[in-house]
């Protein structure tokens, strides 16, 4: 395939890159605190990227076989896109990381249903009537990228992930608990952190409590940082930085946010599920802060981007269908100094669980504004209850400017992070 | 593409029901910013999926390569025996009758008779007219998709359908920034049969970069319970995402507490509101005849007068809660299996007149246009595009980053006025659940009027 490739462009005379990717999913899925369904998938296809005149065209095909007709319309499509002044990836030693399980690949349909069975009935254990979900996956996935330029790369991944919780449903009190990790580890894989969240979501839900509008003192747990972090996916992206878009543009080592803040994208973090070896491109991975101390310090560049800004390329991202965007990998949010403990002996303050309908607003413009999906106040350090009807609301660029995080951290996703504390968060509620 | 061959293949007489749904395809997307097309791409697609019932359990397998099938369909029957006899209660699909059908949208405009440098161009010209407007206007984001397929559905009861499917969506999104906040707006369009709907959007494009220069300057809502009015786009979405969700009965058929929630013929507002879902007006995304498990669909009202009159099932779900198919069993693509989903979603037309419901506030909000909304089942939040003060009668300030929320239960009781203006709002986007998204769906309302909704502020 890769001589095919490599032929034909040299025939025509053009620079390229050849992306091609398998995958193999499987899953076990519970629900209503049944069994309900196994799904497995094993896809595969291409992506070309190719240079005509500098004009970039991009095309791909579930049929992997069809190196020369997706040449073609990439060789099509370039006539109507734009010049491009960057060159596909060149020849790099990558480095060796940790991103592949042979205890994931060879993890057995029996031990996942086992499993799911164990926790389908802890969570049903939990609270009268709730229905229970637990899902459990792995996904073997297989990227390699080859370019004219001389990039020749393959990596191997494994994804161990597991979502659990339960809904119950009280005429005028639905209560939702949710939760979802993943590893490219089958050891590392701790479900126990699962367990321990939804029980503690459950027992903290089981009154409610009023509260007035005004400004609180804010706790987002690992689980909930998430949501503080979609705004920095628009500001680091060095794409919106060439556009003028990104409101961290022009913001390179200015204190922006708490010296307390420091943010990093680690692509080569040990059996973190965004690890690879390089990025969608073939760039080599580096480990990169974004925030130092409360100074943002790097942006996430792809080619495009980086050539545009003069900075080093190695973030870019992408599906076989769509284009490559800088976007982060693993995050890891420094600890601070506080123990949980301490943080949690406020006076009057609200946990944040889960929010809902931060993505579809102004998040570009760095604002967090949600209902609280999952959330409970705290009085003089105690769990009083959980609060609903309410949405909070906030800006990065102000509520970031003085925060307090935890010795503690926990590693969800994609995201090892600490619990932060943002002392003046508005928060609107029913009269 | 779907031989004898492989229709016998599904004649399995080991299994309680085996469909297989095979699609083959083009995909077109373009995607510009600023006065830069960032990608033009075309790509072929083809794959699909074998879907085995044994015993209340489901075994699904997806593939590329057709040539697999049938092998995949010995390894679906093989997961879903996996755990056989472990449900207590088995499932049993709501009856249909089989079907065999070849269908195809009336195509007005195919987008495949413009060529691919007249759309980008078209594009680009709809990017430069947003840059023009104004200086603080510091980018744009243009996006559009076109999917071209046909789909193959046959399955052990004798079904089998060929659909020819087009669906096709997109938006200019002027940015405006003032160097210390990014202001945006949004034009979007879509359809399935006429390509006509992306042209001649000079005008809107404009106003909508002069809003978004405009709400850089504008106040912040104050945060509180108020009331509101909203758009149909904003009705649209709130009837969507509010009680389209909910009314999809995978969510409620397991669930003996939702089920009483839910309950046929329970009051749920005031007789002034009908809400329904449908499959059957043409030229819009959503719009089909028969769902991804060969259901025909029809006309559901779910709401008749404010008392609940139906939920939104697939095969399953009608089985297991004993009531009439919808022609609702959806799958986004052959990775999925076909789960309730909406396809148009509307509230019916009123008799009140907006200019009332303003007359009507002292102190509330007018929200116009939506970024979308997201819900849990009881609870909503959707952000609105722009909004306005309503002060004593009178439409007064320009508000920003206004985000409105509630409950869903309360917020249809508070439904007190619903105008004579509906419209159906096709959005470039799609409905999301859980992985699968984005399906064509499309919304319709006329302007509502909610006694109280929280507003999200400062």
């Amino acid at each position: 395939m890769e001589e095919k490739f490599l032929q034909i462009m040299k025939q025509r005379g053009l620079s390229g890159e050849l992306m091609e990717v398998k995958v193999y999913k499987f899953s076990v899925n519970f629900e209503n605190n049944r069994f309900k369904s196994i799904e497995e998938g094993e896809t595969s296809g291409i992506a070309v990227r190719l240079k005509k005149n500098n004009k970039l065209g991009l095309s791909y095909s579930t049929n992997s076989e069809d190196i020369e007709g997706t040449v073609q319309h990439a060789y099509e499509n370039a006539d109507v896109s734009q010049e491009v002044n960057f060159d596909f990836a060149g020849p790099s030693n990558v480095p060796d990381t940790l991103c592949f399980d042979r205890d994931i690949e060879n993890l057995d349909r029996n031990e996942i249903v086992n499993t799911g069975k164990e926790n389908i009935d802890f969570i049903g254990s939990l609270r009268e009537g709730v229905q229970g979900f637990f899902s459990m996956s792995k996904e073997i996935v297989s990227e390699r990228i080859l370019t004219t330029e001389g990039f020749s790369g393959k990596y191997n991944k494994s994804i161990l992930s597991s979502q659990m919780g339960g809904v119950d449903a009280q005429e005028g009190n639905f209560l939702w608990v949710f939760g979802e990790i993943g590893r490219a580890s089958k050891n590392l894989l701790d479900i126990g952190i699962l367990r321990e969240k939804i029980k503690k979501n459950f027992k903290d839900a089981e009154k409610n409590v009023k509260i007035e509008s005004g400004k609180y003192t804010v706790i987002f747990t690992p689980f909930s940082v998430g949501y503080l972090l979609l705004p920095f996916q628009f500001a680091f992206n060095a794409r919106n930085v060439v556009k003028g878009t990104s409101i961290l543009k022009d913001k390179l080592n200015q204190e922006v946010f708490s010296k307390n803040l420091t943010i990093i994208n680690d692509p080569l973090l040990p059996h973190g599920i965004a690890t690879a070896a390089f990025d969608d491109e073939g760039v080599p991975s580096e480990r990169k802060d974004l925030v130092f101390r409360g100074k943002p310090v790097n942006y996430l560049t792809d080619l495009f981007s980086a050539n545009k800004l003069n900075l080093k390329p190695g973030n870019a991202s992408r599906g076989l269908s769509t284009s490559p965007v800088p976007s982060s990998a693993n995050i890891l949010i420094e600890p601070g100094n506080e123990k949980l403990k301490d943080i949690l002996k406020v006076k009057k303050g609200i946990i944040i669980e889960s929010l809902m309908g931060v993505q579809m607003g102004n998040v570009n413009g760095g604002e967090v504004t949600g209902n609280i999906e999952l959330g409970y106040l705290i009085e003089n350090g105690e769990i009083a209850g959980r609060v609903k009807d309410a949405m909070i609301s906030l800006n990065i660029m102000d509520a970031l400017k003085d925060i307090v995080l935890s010795e503690e951290t926990i590693w969800t996703d994609f995201l090892l992070s600490p619990y932060i504390l943002i002392p003046n968060a508005s928060i609107s509620t029913k009269s | 593409m779907v031989t004898e061959e492989i229709r016998n293949l599904v004649k399995r007489k080991d299994v309680d029901y085996l469909e297989v749904r095979f699609e083959d395809g083009s995909e077109t997307s373009v995607s510009i910013s600023g006065k830069e097309v960032e990608s033009v791409s075309k790509g072929r697609i083809s794959g699909g999926n074998a879907r085995v019932l044994i015993a209340g359990i489901w075994g699904f397998v997806y593939f590329n390569d057709i040539k697999e099938l049938k092998e995949k369909i010995e390894s679906a029957i093989s997961q879903a025996k996996t755990l056989k006899g472990t449900v207590k209660e088995v499932v049993k699909l709501a009856p249909v009758k089989s079907v065999e059908a070849i269908t195809s949208a009336k195509v007005l405009k195919d987008p495949e008779s413009v060529s691919l440098k007249d759309k980008v161009d078209l594009l680009r010209h709809y990017s430069d007219i947003a840059l023009g407007v104004d200086s603080k206007i510091v980018n744009t984001r243009v996006m559009y998709n076109e999917r071209k397929k046909t789909l193959y559905f046959v399955n052990s009861e004798g079904t089998y359908i060929k659909k020819d499917v087009l669906d096709f969506g997109g938006g200019i999104m002027p940015m405006s920034s003032n160097g210390k906040e990014i202001q945006r707006t949004y034009v979007t369009f879509g359809s399935d049969s006429d390509f006509s709907v992306a042209e001649n959007l000079d005008g809107e494009i404009k106003g909508k970069a002069l809003l978004s220069v405009k709400l850089l300057d504008a106040d912040v809502p104050k945060g509180g319970e108020f009331p509101v009015i909203v758009d149909h786009d904003l009705g649209g979405v709130f009837i969507h995402e509010a009680f389209g969700h909910l009314s999809e009965a995978d969510f409620l058929a397991e669930d003996p507490k939702m089920r009483e929630i839910m309950k046929i013929g329970s009051v749920f507002s005031s007789k002034i509101l009908n809400v329904f879902d449908t499959g059957d007006i043409e030229g819009h995304r959503g719009t089909l005849l028969y769902d991804d498990e060969g259901v025909p669909t029809k006309k559901t009202y779910l709401i008749k007068e404010g008392v609940l009159s139906s939920h939104l099932h697939n095969r399953e779900t009608a089985g297991k809660m004993g009531e009439e198919m919808t022609g609702n069993g959806r799958a986004v693509n052959y990775k999925f299996p076909p789960i309730p989903r909406m396809r148009i979603t509307c509230i019916e037309n009123g008799k009140d007149k907006f200019e009332d419901f303003v007359k009507d506030i002292k102190y509330g909000v007018y929200a116009r246009n939506s970024f979308g909304g997201q819900t849990n089942g009881e609870l909503f939040t959707f952000v609105s595009e722009n909004a306005y003060l309503i002060e004593n009668g009178k439409i007064t300030k320009l508000l920003k980053n206004v985000s409105l929320s509630g409950n869903v239960f309360e917020t249809l009781k508070n439904i007190v006025g619903i105008a004579d203006d509906f419209k159906i709002n096709d959005s470039g986007g799609g409905c999301g659940k859980g992985d699968q998204k984005p399906l064509p769906v499309s919304e319709g309302s006329p302007h509502l009027y909610i006694s109280k909704a929280i507003i999200g502020g400062k």
